[in-house]
């Protein structure tokens, strides 16, 4: 018998101010739901483990028991350094909006941008919470398709209330985030690093469309680039230039994020 | 007077590294076509106004593309995934006188169509005008685009030929599959 593969995750829960964040996490946690509203304030973290089968095509089917450290995160997104300090080393998160509530679900582009542009591209949930408070028959999904593919996350509708979905959507979750980890453990080339790098880099600093030109400059500055045979001292070189235009656009606690990651990245391979 | 509806939707270039994407948008959005290869770095985006006659609901169609021109190198996942993300239509390029670039056609689309779903694509087969090298034609083409029912067409960015029909037909597609989505 094979043991199960433990492993600790950080995800955060995202979105605007009582969309029902806490309510979920509740529910997920102690199976409780409660009418009465309290705004978290700061931040509250809760552990509990979920256990997942995961294979994918190359591999055996295995048993993952993760242990899942839930941030519950303030709503208020005008309190913008605190919540960056607290996505730092998040694996994963629910994106939540209020599917009785329009605004909420217009906000959830800010919120998932506030998340890639501090720690890059993670795994992440789009979640249409209070789904018992709306009438089925006319519901609309289109707005949470285009988001969804649009960032190439999933979406779910979920009833704090009632439970409907709450633990699929943060199993599901975990699930993605098994498999992102073990993409990264299965780096092996200077081109899976600078593949994840350049990606990285572009999220960071606004998405594909802004980073790559960014990329492009810096890369073809550097001697004897190449991206179909990177060499190593290369890669180092085009950290330091990467992390510094992320600095100056940024900040310094986000480009030292960066790269921590990238460095962690380029340790992996030889 | 028609009225006109405004839509701007994605569309990605897929292919091996030289089949001659970064050429067939040149010549398709500025008409040059420069014989020089340069690699495309990451990913590049212009853009294109086609029109449309929408005769059941008596307007026009303004649909702006915008074109993203992906590298070729395949060993760049993550970059092909996040580049694919929100596309509405593909041109997938393989090119005449290489018959391995007609034989990833296949392993382009099914990376594209895990992350879109199914969404319209029009299958490509460029540098037409090198006759003497050409390893493949028609036949081999409608193998591989009749497996999606998508059409195909035969261009050369050098020459010009069929570059606007492929795009056209692929604005086309585009929106009888937007019309069909929005009854």
């Amino acid at each position: 018998m094979t043991e199960n593969i433990e492993m600790r995750k950080k995800i955060c829960l995202l979105g605007d101010p009582a969309v029902g964040k806490s309510s979920l996490i509740r529910k997920f946690v102690y199976n409780q739901f409660s009418e009465v509203y309290v705004s978290t304030i700061g931040t509250e973290v809760t552990k509990k483990d979920v256990m997942i089968d995961f294979h994918d095509s190359s591999q055996e089917p295995k048993k993952y028991d993760i242990t899942l450290a839930i941030w519950d995160i303030i709503g208020q997104k005008e309190y913008r350094s605190l919540i960056s300090r607290f996505y730092k080393n998040a694996n994963g998160a629910l994106v939540v909006c209020d599917i009785s509530r329009d605004e909420t679900f217009q906000n959830i582009r800010e919120w998932i941008s506030s998340l890639f542009g501090a720690i890059g591209k993670v795994p992440v949930i789009f979640v249409g919470n209070k789904f018992d408070l709306i009438d089925k028959n006319t519901f609309n999904s289109d707005d949470l398709i285009d988001i969804s593919c649009r960032y190439g996350a999933p979406w779910i509708t979920t009833s704090a209330k009632d439970g409907e979905n709450v633990e699929i959507a943060f199993a599901k979750l975990a699930e993605l985030m098994v498999r992102d980890t073990l993409h990264f453990e299965r780096m092996t080339s200077l081109i899976d690093v600078l593949d994840a790098m350049i990606v990285d880099f572009c999220e960071v600093n606004g998405g594909l469309e802004i980073g790559m030109p960014l990329f492009k400059e810096e890369f073809t500055k550097i001697p004897g680039a190449s991206l179909k045979e990177p060499k190593r001292e290369i890669v180092k070189q085009l950290i330091q230039s990467l992390i510094k235009i992320t600095r100056d656009n940024k900040g310094r606690m986000i480009a030292d994020f960066q790269n921590s990651r990238f460095n962690n990245w380029l340790e992996k391979v030889n | 007077m028609t009225d006109r509806i405004q839509i701007k939707r994605k569309i990605v270039l897929l292919g091996d590294p030289a089949v001659g994407k970064t050429s067939l948008i040149k010549k398709y959005v500025l008409d040059v076509f420069n014989d020089q290869y340069l690699t495309t770095l990451g990913t590049k985006i212009t853009s294109k106004k086609l029109t449309f006659p929408d005769q059941q609901n008596d307007r026009e169609i303004e649909l702006t593309l915008m074109i993203w021109d992906i590298m070729g190198q395949k060993e760049y996942k993550l970059i092909h995934e996040t580049a694919y993300q929100g596309s509405k239509g593909a041109i997938i390029v393989c090119d005449l006188t290489r018959k391995e670039t007609l034989h990833n056609l296949t392993a382009w689309t099914t990376s594209l169509f895990n992350i879109t779903q199914n969404i319209p694509v029009v299958f490509v087969a460029n540098k037409n005008d090198l006759a003497e090298r050409i390893q493949f034609g028609d036949s081999e083409m409608l193998d591989v685009s009749s497996a999606y029912h998508s059409p195909f067409f035969l261009t050369s960015a050098k020459t010009g030929i069929n570059i606007e029909y492929a795009f056209k037909e692929l604005g086309k597609l585009m929106i009888k599959n937007q019309l069909s989505s929005d009854n």
